[in-house]
């Protein structure tokens, strides 16, 4: 190759490494450094017949002048100082975001983890036997009414409640004789229903736990245990007898701050969390269970509602707008 | 169920506040949703005198009014067509809150008001009268509207489970009451019923039918006292022989139902209906009746009333009415409920049938309607009671012993405790011994069926604040990793550290939205009752909440850089869990879609997942242009590709930018084993790096090239690497200038100088070759 096309050669590797961002003090540095490139072409001219010479000139200082235009930096010469001024801002890279429904889920499958409980997940659509029949909600049982769901075939719909998970998966234990378990059970859930506390799609969490001995007083201690993970010391939980056809018996769990501070965010007044209740002996039979040996218990909870209260989130549905402004407050990476 | 707290204590003496009545059922029985003081609701509004009601001068239907307030008369101006001198009236004088707005005093069209004079509805009272409220009786104008109205009263409003119907009514609320507060339950007093004849009907329609004739009535007012507690409940008095029965359901849970009896007949029955037999319902509605909808019959066997949710308009109370036939019956709760749904009627009468009520109770509730209508309205009982008799009761004695009791709620609850409160919700506590005891339920509570619901009896009034909290004991247990869940999690953080932004969106859009993102409907999920146009169907593409998520919320955010993970669904009711994410960027989008596929081998290596290999797409999705498909082995599990112009502008996105979207079906990929590499030891003898520079055709794929001079390095120590990209006037239209950089060495010696240049030239004459490369 000639030295002229050694230098062309040189200039569009430049070009093409400068335009893909290498640093121009780097590609300056390379150039006419010590043992820079070019340095070493304008050197090698001295190998050249005397004839050869005055092309190879012109192509080098050619070659040269456009480098320096392509290096050259725009500004002013910064004036080298050795004063560091150590008080300027922080600078930040573009950092992202995990949605807070995302990490209240990390969160709480955290915490259970920590009392030996495993992560299962369902699909979104279920048939009406896991969301309804298998946990004692037949097709005439009025308790179905609370739970208005949208039906996308005849006999197939979006799951109203995780718990539709439960049966089939403590079948699957049971024959894999996989007895006891302690599972939890994180996803979506719709339901025909919208307002600014309710939303037709939302999250709920499971947990569920079958033993050949295990209390009414676990749930409970499990729960509390829970909320002061969640929340802290300073919140104390009560327990309200309620109704699922699934449990018996069944209860409704509410939280409060201790004290009234009053601060936002931190409820004074009692607050729900959740249902709960020790698993009605037919639906441990359905899964195969003896319920005579073994007995459970089961809970389940809306993400958004921690979600809102440790955050102070006052509207539901705003939390599947993802706008930006919102998204920023949660980096939680 | 809305309880008025008078009420409440006419069944049972208590000593606690209504607020403190509502914390305990709460904690014993049923939610309550709200304690209101009508007292403090009705608050300030006062009975007033109308003086005078002159015609406003400047107005067709506005009275100029004086009215009396006991402290000075007022001049208001009102617009109600009942303004009569001399009535009494209820009056907001200024400053007073009238529903969600204070009172103020106002120029009305030239006349000073300083006040209003109320209608029934302003003040949230279930009563209808064309205009403003005209108070009977004798009030002293001054004095409190709440008093005149007999409404001073406390009303707790409960949320009934659907197991409870029992306590949808005053008498079972008290029940519980009774039974927390250690108190007696006061009995309902009734009249006595006739001989009964037997009333021949289905037990699969009706497990119980009563019904009586009664005579010498006249329709009017209600007493007072009726009429009030209707009002308090929720419900509109309308006169007393429709009120009975509203009374007496409320009182005790039954609905009743009273037909005017000479529009009935003597032969009344209750069959199902026929296919397309009709009934002119109360509410003025005609209905097409099914195979499914019970009726009662009058004597010619039409169809009378649909049972337990409407009676029927021709056979009901009229002004000239003396003789009823009163019903109460229990007809089959999920005959009723499948009626009321498909009629979409609910009623108060429905929503108690549906639930199951006691056979026993049909009865009682008779009793005490007759007694009532006999002591205010002088009714005569004519001829015998018609009864279908009690049915069997199929409540079964339930055995549990006290060990047992402990061993499901951790704690203990002493033989005596446990007894007296099954004795006193009206259990039959058939055997008690030193380990267990034996009780039947109630015909009330047809919920109980299993020693755990007899449990929970004894727990919620024992105190289900008083069970302990402990943690679970048993045997430690091993937990299983779910990989797909760890590594989706591993993915959100990978993602954000990276400067992405995850979004939860709904599951549900709608029609115009697939339709602007290019997709067809009919690959969509449809959804069966959407809630509204814009919930028809399930996204078939998280391309859709971020397209709709861009022309929205973040509209006017300049870079973009957003990702979701979740289920996507395609009919024939297919989910998949995706991973998506979308770039919006200033400048040309050849460098997104190298973000895109640098942000994917970033999430192998971070994985330890095998990279995903892009190839030129021969056809992407619809709404892609320039796609890329994403393949796992020999699988397209996914592609990126810039989003169509036409389909920006649908969502009239600012166009200026480049929109680049990537999608994959993520279960494949995640549930593979992470590949773990062999260590290598890093050569100790020298390496050192050539740049290739070369141009070729714009058309020319640089991927294949590079791979080509993959293929033909044979002394590398890396990969090689695109280092630079470049397009001038010096290179020519239509040109390209690439850089590739080259990596030697070997872990054996030191590469000499020849062995590189005889490399170099390989590869140089295998690219000049097949892809017309001027090395230059």
């Amino acid at each position: 190759m000639s030295l002229s096309a050694e230098a062309n050669t040189l200039l569009l590797s430049i070009r093409s490494r400068h335009s893909a961002g290498e640093s121009k003090s780097t590609l300056r540095r390379e150039l006419f450094g010590k043992f820079g490139s070019y340095k070493i072409l304008l050197q090698s001219i001295s190998k050249l017949t005397v004839d050869e010479r005055p092309t190879a000139e012109v192509t080098l200082r050619t070659v040269r002048s456009a480098l320096e235009e392509l290096l050259s930096d725009e500004q002013v010469k910064p004036i080298a100082t050795e004063v560091v001024d150590l008080t300027l801002p922080a600078t930040l890279k573009a950092i992202g975001s995990i949605h807070p429904i995302s990490s209240m889920i990390e969160h709480m499958t955290d915490i259970f983890a920590r009392l030996s409980f495993e992560v299962v997940e369902g699909a979104e659509i279920v048939g009406e036997e896991e969301n309804f029949d298998m946990l004692n909600l037949g097709p005439d049982h009025p308790a179905r009414d609370g739970h208005d769901s949208f039906y996308l075939g005849s006999k197939q719909l979006l799951r109203t409640q995780t718990t539709a998970v439960q049966v089939l998966e403590l079948r699957r234990r049971c024959k894999l004789n996989q007895l006891p378990v302690r599972i939890v059970v994180p996803g979506k859930t719709y339901r025909r229903e919208s307002d600014p506390t309710h939303s037709p799609m939302f999250h709920q969490f499971d947990a569920v736990l079958v033993d050949e001995c295990t209390t009414f007083a676990d749930l409970r201690g499990s729960l509390q245990y829970l909320v002061s993970e969640l929340f802290g010391q300073d919140v104390e939980t009560r327990f309200r007898p309620h109704y699922f056809p699934f449990t018996e018996p069944s209860a409704e769990i509410d939280i409060r701050w201790k004290g009234s501070d009053g601060t936002i965010g931190k409820h004074t007044e009692w607050l729900e969390m959740g249902g709960c209740g020790m698993i009605h002996p037919d639906v441990l039979k359905r899964a195969g269970i003896n319920p005579q040996t073994y007995r459970g218990w089961a809970f389940g909870m809306a993400i958004e509602r921690p979600v809102m209260v440790k955050y102070g989130v006052p509207d539901l549905r705003s939390l599947y707008e993802n706008s930006l402004i919102s998204l920023e407050q949660f980096p939680n990476i | 169920m809305k309880a008025p707290y008078l009420w409440l204590t006419e069944y049972v003496v208590t000593h606690l506040t209504p607020t403190a009545l509502g914390e305990r059922l709460q904690q014993t029985s049923s939610v309550v949703e709200s304690v209101e003081n009508w007292s403090e609701k009705l608050v300030g509004l006062i009975v007033g005198q109308i003086i005078s009601a002159d015609k406003h001068s400047n107005s067709d239907h506005l009275h100029v009014v004086q009215v009396d307030t006991g402290h000075g008369i007022r001049q208001i101006v009102c617009g109600a067509p009942n303004v009569q001198v001399d009535t009494l009236v209820i009056v907001a004088l200024p400053g007073v809150k009238v529903g969600a707005t204070i009172i103020q005093e106002t120029v009305i069209r030239g006349v000073v008001s300083s006040g209003m004079l109320c209608s029934y509805e302003e003040i949230g009272l279930p009563i209808k009268e064309d205009g403003i409220a005209i108070l009977s009786g004798n009030y002293l104008p001054g004095s409190s509207a709440v008093a005149a109205l007999g409404l001073e009263d406390t009303v707790l409003d409960l949320e009934i489970t659907p197991n409870r119907p029992d306590l949808l009514g005053i008498y079972g609320l008290a029940r519980e009451v009774a039974s927390f507060e250690h108190r007696p339950l006061l009995q309902p007093v009734v009249a006595e019923l006739p001989e009964s004849v037997l009333y021949p009907v289905s037990t699969a329609l009706c497990s119980r039918y009563l019904g009586v004739r009664l005579s010498g009535l006249k329709v009017t007012d209600s007493p007072a006292t009726w009429q009030r507690r209707l009002i308090l409940a929720g419900i509109r008095p309308i006169n007393n022989l429709v009120d009975v029965s509203n009374y007496v359901m409320l009182e005790l849970g039954q609905p009743l139902h009273a037909f005017d009896a000479a529009l009935l007949g003597a032969n009344t029955g209750v069959r199902l209906a026929r296919n397309g037999e009709t009934l002119h319902c109360l509410d003025g509605q005609i209905r097409t009746l099914t195979h499914d909808d019970i009726i009662v019959t009058d004597s010619r066997n039409k169809a009378a009333a649909l049972a337990g949710i409407m009676g029927g308009s021709a056979t009901a109370i009229r002004a000239e009415t003396t003789d009823i036939f009163l019903e109460s019956a229990v007809f089959s709760a999920a005959q009723i409920r499948r009626s009321s749904r498909h009629h979409a009627l609910r009623s108060e009468a429905s929503s108690r049938m549906e639930k199951g009520l006691d056979p026993v109770m049909a009865q009682l509730a008779l009793k005490r309607a007759v007694h009532l209508l006999q002591e205010q309205c002088g009714a005569q009982i004519i001829g015998q009671l018609q009864d279908s008799g009690i049915p069997k009761s199929f409540a079964k004695p339930i055995r549990v012993s006290y060990e047992q009791i402990h061993s499901l709620l951790g704690v203990s609850i002493s033989p005596a405790e446990c007894k007296r409160i099954l004795l006193s919700l009206g259990f039959h506590v058939e055997k008690v011994t030193k380990s267990s005891l034996t009780a039947t339920a109630p015909s009330w509570r047809q919920d109980i069926t299993i020693k755990e619901d007899l449990i929970e009896e004894l727990v919620r009034i024992w105190g289900y604040d008083r069970v302990p909290a402990t943690l679970p004991s048993g045997p430690f247990l091993a937990p299983r990793q779910n990989l797909i869940f760890d590594r989706k999690r591993q993915l959100r953080h990978a993602l954000a550290a990276y400067g992405l932004h995850e979004t939860v969106s709904l599951s549900l859009t709608s029609g115009s939205s697939l339709k602007k993102c290019a997709i067809a409907t009919s690959s969509a999920i449809h959804v069966q009752l959407p809630l509204s146009l814009e919930g028809e169907y399930l996204i078939p593409e998280h391309l859709v909440p971020f397209l709709q998520n861009i022309s929205g919320a973040n509209r006017s955010v300049e870079n973009l850089h957003l990702f979701e993970i979740g289920s996507v669904f395609a009919e024939p009711l297919i989910e998949e869990t995706r991973l998506s994410f979308i770039i919006r960027s200033a400048g040309p989008v050849e460098p997104l879609y190298q973000e895109a596929k640098g942000l994917l081998l970033y999430v192998a290596m971070l994985l330890e997942l095998p990279p995903l290999v892009s190839t030129v797409s021969e056809q992407g999705p619809t709404f892609l242009h320039q796609t890329v498909d994403l393949r796992l082995k020999k699988n397209v599990i996914g592609w990126i590709g810039e989003v169509k112009s036409e389909v920006t502008g649908a969502w009239k996105i600012r166009t200026g930018k480049s929109l680049v979207y990537c999608s994959l079906n993520l279960t494949p990929w995640l549930k593979i084993p992470s590949t773990v590499h062999r260590y290598r030891t890093p050569s100790a003898f020298s390496h050192s790096t050539r740049d290739l520079t070369f141009s070729v055709l714009e058309e020319v794929p640089v991927g294949p090239l590079i791979d080509q001079i993959t293929l033909h390095q044979k002394l590398q120590s890396k990969l090689p690497k695109l280092q630079g990209l470049y397009r001038s006037q010096e290179i020519g239209e239509g040109r390209k200038s690439v850089t590739v950089r080259l990596f030697y060495g070997s872990e054996l010696r030191t590469l000499t100088d020849a062995e590189i240049v005889a490399d170099l030239n390989q590869i140089t004459s295998s690219i000049r070759q097949d892809f017309q490369a001027i090395i230059s």
